[in-house]
């Protein structure tokens, strides 16, 4: 899309902001036409560094739910090891990739935050609950030590990942 | 493609749609205190009668914070039985929300924190103590507070009159300030320091 400016006739290539108007009911509003410039502190296939750790972005998955979108990057460190990134915002934390089935006698509607409960050995607290749109209810929990326990509620049983959350501040993309 | 502003749908002021729109909950008129569902097409739900006082900061100014600029998206005004402070929301697009505060007279800077704190915050009197991340607390006050005006894009659908609970704590010894907010589907723990804005 190629415009020239009204004003004084210079070509505008691809302007990434329109106004629309619309035709019932004439009320207008400005669209912005290019994702590009989404900005996140995480690209795919470059390096990032996590308290001087080194870690590349191999993949993203985008989860929606009833509180916006939660970003899932598959990462590496150089060991080979892999993770889940997992980015909403200012809630970062880094996660373990494989799941596991608990034994446990919980509900997700029962869990509500600053609820206090012993799993796996730990203290934790709930500090929020997730309805993913078309998928699973999640638990987030938390502890003093700034681990993560994240509790999926499907069908039957519940399985939890255990991560650390990670300050945005922390993350850089220079060692 | 995503909506960048809207006409407000009662005064028609241009409004710009700051911070993450996939969790924004209303978008409320600076102008006219018209609240809009943003989850609704931006429908009219009702407007603030109350009007703000003393704001030292505007939607859209931008402040630095460990070099990061991030964009004043939201402000919030409670009022307790003899305080009053006001939570702006601050928004980058790689480091998420941030709270600046403006409270007795002085800005604080809040970035979330997850090292709970090693005791039930809410349970706690004036004057306890706990620890977070190593850092040991003072709790200076709890505001239960009434929500008397917001204005902006906000992450959680808002109430003239919501009532709501706030801890503040503080450590000499590291200058920093701890802060608590308690909701519906979520309670949050925040670390702050001073601020010049």
């Amino acid at each position: 899309m190629k415009i020239n400016c009204p004003h004084c006739g210079a070509t505008i290539e691809k302007p990434k902001i329109i106004l629309v108007k619309c035709g019932f009911c004439s009320s207008s509003f400005m669209l912005e036409m290019d994702d590009n410039n989404f900005q996140s502190l995480i690209q795919l296939n470059k390096f990032f560094y996590i308290k001087s750790k080194a870690f590349t972005a191999l993949t993203m998955v985008q989860h929606p739910h009833d509180e916006g979108i939660r970003l899932d990057y598959l990462v590496k460190d150089s060991h080979g090891d892999e993770f889940i990134l997992m980015v909403e915002d200012e809630n970062i934390a880094l996660i373990q990739s494989t799941q596991e089935v608990i034994n446990e006698k919980l509900k997700w509607s029962s869990l509500l935050p600053n609820t206090q409960v012993k799993l796996l050995g730990t203290h934790w607290l709930v500090t929020q609950k997730r309805a993913y749109i078309g998928k699973n209810k999640q638990s987030y929990l938390s502890n003093q030590s700034a681990e993560l326990l994240i509790l999926s509620f499907a069908n039957n049983y519940i399985s939890c990942q255990q991560g650390k959350w990670v300050d945005a501040f922390e993350i850089s993309h220079e060692n | 493609m995503k909506i960048n502003a809207i006409h407000c749908k009662k005064c028609q002021a241009p409004l710009a749609i700051l911070g993450n729109t996939s969790r924004s909950k209303n978008l409320i008129c600076q102008y006219c205190g018209t609240v809009m569902d943003f989850k609704n097409n931006f429908k009219a739900l009702y407007s603030f009668t109350q009007r703000q006082q003393n704001s030292r900061l505007t939607i859209g100014q931008i402040i630095d914070y460990h070099g990061i600029p991030f964009t004043i998206v939201a402000n919030t005004s409670y009022s307790s039985r003899d305080n009053h402070f006001i939570v702006y929301n601050v928004y980058s697009p790689t480091h998420g929300y941030a709270k600046l505060i403006d409270k007795d007279n002085s800005f604080t800077i809040y970035q979330k924190i997850h090292y709970l704190p090693d005791k039930n915050l809410w349970m706690l009197k004036q004057n306890d103590t706990f620890i977070s991340n190593k850092i040991k607390f003072t709790l200076k006050s709890f505001e239960f507070c009434e929500l008397y005006y917001a204005a902006g894009n906000l992450l959680e659908n808002t109430k003239q009159g919501k009532r709501s609970k706030h801890a503040f704590a503080y450590c000499k010894k590291t200058k920093q300030w701890f802060y608590s907010e308690h909701s519906r589907n979520a309670v949050n723990y925040y670390v702050g320091v001073d601020f010049k804005a």
